[in-house]
């Protein structure tokens, strides 16, 4: 086998030591870039480089100087070195403008403006003791709607002095922060507004979600409201009467509705008005609202002299009762001390007759919808809306509520079944035999009420009643969601909640749809799919043949 | 300036008075009309009209057409030696890349005042934002202004106008698809990065939502200030090579 020689020549070492050294310096200080400082991998490629320039010249210094101070290098190093100086100037005017973040709201409704009623309300967290944390979630992919709503962020930011400022996570990067949102993560909501503390840590149960939508403006300065109002509602949940657990997550429980209320800020707590009635005390000071669900015996005289005292008080009562086959059924229409209180103070009582509704019901008649939702109050204004399911309420098994037309104070119906439904008074039959049918000599005729208010003008003591109380529970407000709207406008109502948090959105303009008929649009693609373009190529046509012809 | 003046006015006599420039103007109505029929007739009695549908739709077509309305301006007259030419005329090169960038830029303009039928059309039959629109407007005229410098960027790079279109392609899908790194990069904050560093970023976060900030005009300025400056030094060097 022929052996051959490979000879290599003093220029071509050289050559193979500038490869080596431009690329050893070049790849060097990238990776210096990289890895934020000098590591060994780095200064082992520098000097490579290094090495490799140094063979270079001591090879062919002829060409090193050649390179370095030839009229193409002087050039190229001139051109190079220009354009990265003016690189640099119209980085750094970039930079200098992107700080001063000098912005024109175009929109006709000025949507990328802080309205006066924003600045009215950052100017309350001024007096507040801490400071408020926007805390949005944004994943790498969302990085267009990130920039558009950093834009509202920093808006805030700046006219709050800071007081409101902006923190943006992602979930990628801050898997254990994350983790504590992860259940409203996974419900679509990704902004938060909370207190924070002198550390900027986020101070535990001050956190409000922001339902972000195309508003950015409404949505957050809601939110911020409702943060101001926080701590402020506590609405208590009566246990003495065996009601359900408001903290209980199964499904007869209450824990999702309890978690609602949090959620907006208000501070929900047990209550047990036996004992206080026991002990001759009072409800708390502090209830803006108590809630009695489900209770399974009736009141004795002793607690509604409890609760008596407190509606003289001004208090807010959220009545639920089931129906009960016992002896003592809550608010049984004849038998009830706390039924008579109502009927002669508020105008309101509980029925014994269960709802049977053929026209407006789901799986049977006794499970109800709620045919007439009235919107001229704050309670049914945001229930049942033709063409919104989820603002649907559901009732199971539900006592009509009886509103007296001459009341001694103001009250109302809030939901009303239909004309076709009637009150069964046979529980025995329903009960027992499932059977239901309507007597009009022993049943009562529909329309009647599912949910009724009274509110005393004078002690400005307030009351919903609700003849089920199945209905606020988890398994019934998850889906659809008109009957927890139905629980939390009402206890809205019935504080003052609803006011306190209630921002005036400045006027958004619609853009209105557009209406056009199929001549209409016939017409538009005609003039601009065929004369438009049409137009354009008789001119191209024109200007061939001028010029053909010349 | 007059000699700018005379490099634009040589170019738009060369854009008018070809039947390439209205077959162009011609192809890009019928694109541009189609979406926006498309666009009506789905928006009707659903929802209302997006302001800045056609700026969006451009952004898109701009990574074809700035390529083709560039790769002719330095490369053809490199391929056919007319280059000397300017080069030994009494014009710097600064005024022939700066006569040329504009000559194309106006070009374009005149493309995007061709649309503005559809908005008058839109003004009959609804209230769109005019003033959003307005907006939306602008970011894409200088978003194209932009674009046209990178083309003629790579156009002063090489005398193959293919190869010239073919890079400024690639680099101004590049910079199109700023948009999707998110796809690829999974750290946020890298992502933001690379955002603000492309095209998209400085468009459809403002001028598409309506608001002007003069960040993104610094932007669109600068880019296009060095593409220039790069294509002047690129001329130049065919003095000294």
């Amino acid at each position: 086998m022929q052996r051959r020689n490979v000879a290599l020549s003093r220029g071509q070492i050289g050559q193979l030591g500038s490869i080596v050294g431009g690329l050893g310096l070049l790849i060097g200080l990238l990776g210096a870039i990289w890895q934020g400082g000098i590591t060994p991998a780095v200064i082992g490629l520098l000097a490579l480089g290094i090495v490799g320039l140094a063979l270079w010249y001591s090879m062919t210094p002829q060409d090193v100087k050649a390179f370095v101070q030839g009229r193409q290098t002087r050039y190229s190093t001139l051109a190079f070195f220009s354009t990265l100086i003016m690189i640099g100037i119209v980085t750094l005017a970039y930079i200098f403008v992107r700080r001063e973040s000098i912005i024109a709201d175009s929109t006709t409704d000025y949507r990328f403006t802080l309205s006066p009623q924003t600045h009215d309300l950052l100017r309350q967290f001024e007096r507040t003791p801490n400071r408020v944390e926007i805390t949005a979630f944004y994943f790498a992919t969302d990085v267009v709607n990130r920039e558009i709503d950093d834009q509202y962020y920093q808006l805030y930011e700046s006219a709050s002095n800071g007081r409101v400022y902006r923190h943006l996570v992602d979930p990628v990067a801050d898997p254990a922060f994350t983790e504590r949102y992860k259940d409203i993560l996974n419900q679509g909501i990704h902004v938060f507004v909370s207190y924070v503390d002198e550390t900027d840590s986020i101070i535990p149960g001050t956190t409000i979600p922001v339902d972000l939508t195309d508003r950015q403006e409404y949505d957050l300065s809601q939110s911020l409201r409702q943060l101001l109002a926080a701590g402020r509602f506590k609405v208590y949940f009566d246990t003495g009467a065996d009601e359900p657990d408001p903290t209980s997550n199964a499904q007869q429980g209450f824990s999702l509705i309890n978690g609602y209320l949090r959620t907006n800020g208000i501070v929900t707590a047990p209550l047990n008005i036996a004992n206080i009635a026991a002990s001759q005390g009072q409800i708390p000071t502090d209830t803006a609202a108590l809630v009695i669900a489900q209770p399974r015996r009736d009141f004795q005289p002793a607690e509604v002299a409890v609760l008596d005292a407190y509606l003289k008080r001004g208090g807010a009562l959220f009545i639920a009762a089931d129906a009960f086959l016992n002896n003592t059924p809550f608010l049984g229409a004849e038998t009830s001390p706390f039924n008579a209180y109502l009927w002669n103070n508020f105008g309101l009582r509980m029925s014994n007759a269960i709802i049977a509704d053929p026209a407006s019901s789901l799986q049977t008649p006794l499970d109800v919808i709620g045919a007439a939702a009235y919107a001229d109050n704050a309670i049914g204004r945001n229930l049942n809306i033709e063409g919104d399911p989820n603002s649907r309420t559901q009732f199971r098994i539900t006592r009509a509520v009886e509103v007296d037309s001459t009341p001694p104070v103001t009250n109302g119906s809030v939901l009303m079944t239909t004309d076709k439904a009637w009150g069964e008074t046979d529980l025995e039959a329903l009960f027992s035999r499932s059977e239901y049918t309507f007597d009009p000599a022993k049943d009562v005729p529909g329309p009647l009420t599912l949910v009724a208010w009274a509110h005393n003008q004078q002690t400005n003591a307030k009351i919903v009643m609700v003849g089920d109380g199945d209905f606020m529970t988890n398994g019934m407000v998850s889906s659809p969601g008109g009957n927890a709207l139905l629980v939390l406008d009402s206890i809205g109502w019935m504080t003052g909640y609803t006011e306190a948090v209630s921002f005036q959105p400045k006027a958004y303009q619609t853009v209105p749809m557009i209406f056009v008929g199929g001549q209409m649009l016939d017409q538009i693609a005609f003039f601009t799919l065929i004369i438009m373009p049409g137009l354009m190529f008789a001119l191209a046509i024109g200007v061939y043949l001028r010029r053909t012809r010349r | 300036m007059r000699a700018i003046g005379f490099i634009v006015r040589r170019e738009l006599g060369q854009y008018f008075a070809s039947p390439l420039a209205y077959v162009i103007a011609a192809a890009f109505l019928i694109l541009t009309g189609i979406q926006f029929n498309n666009d009506l007739a789905l928006s009707i009695t659903k929802r209302p009209v997006n302001p800045a549908l056609i700026p969006d739709l451009l952004a898109q077509m701009l990574i074809l057409l700035a390529p083709l309305l560039t790769m002719r301006l330095l490369a053809e007259e490199s391929r056919e030696g007319t280059i000397e030419l300017l080069l030994t005329a009494p014009i710097s090169d600064t005024s022939i890349v700066i006569g040329k960038f504009l000559g194309a830029w106006i070009y374009y303009t005149f493309l995007l005042l061709l649309t503005l039928p559809y908005q008058f059309i839109l003004v009959n039959i609804s209230s769109p934002d005019i003033s959003h629109t307005f907006a939306a407007y602008l970011g894409i005229w200088l978003y194209g202004g932009a674009t046209l410098a990178v083309g003629l960027m790579f156009s002063a790079m090489t005398e193959n106008q293919i190869v010239a279109a073919f890079l400024s392609m690639i680099t101004l899908m590049t910079l199109y698809l700023g948009e999707s790194v998110g796809q690829i990069v999974a750290n946020t904050d890298l992502a933001a990065f690379i955002f603000n560093l492309v095209l998209r970023g400085h468009y459809a976060p403002s001028f598409a939502v309506g608001v002007v900030r003069a960040e993104d005009i610094i932007y669109f300025v600068g880019m296009m200030t060095i593409m220039l400056f790069i294509a002047i030094r690129l001329l130049e060097s065919r003095r000294w090579r």
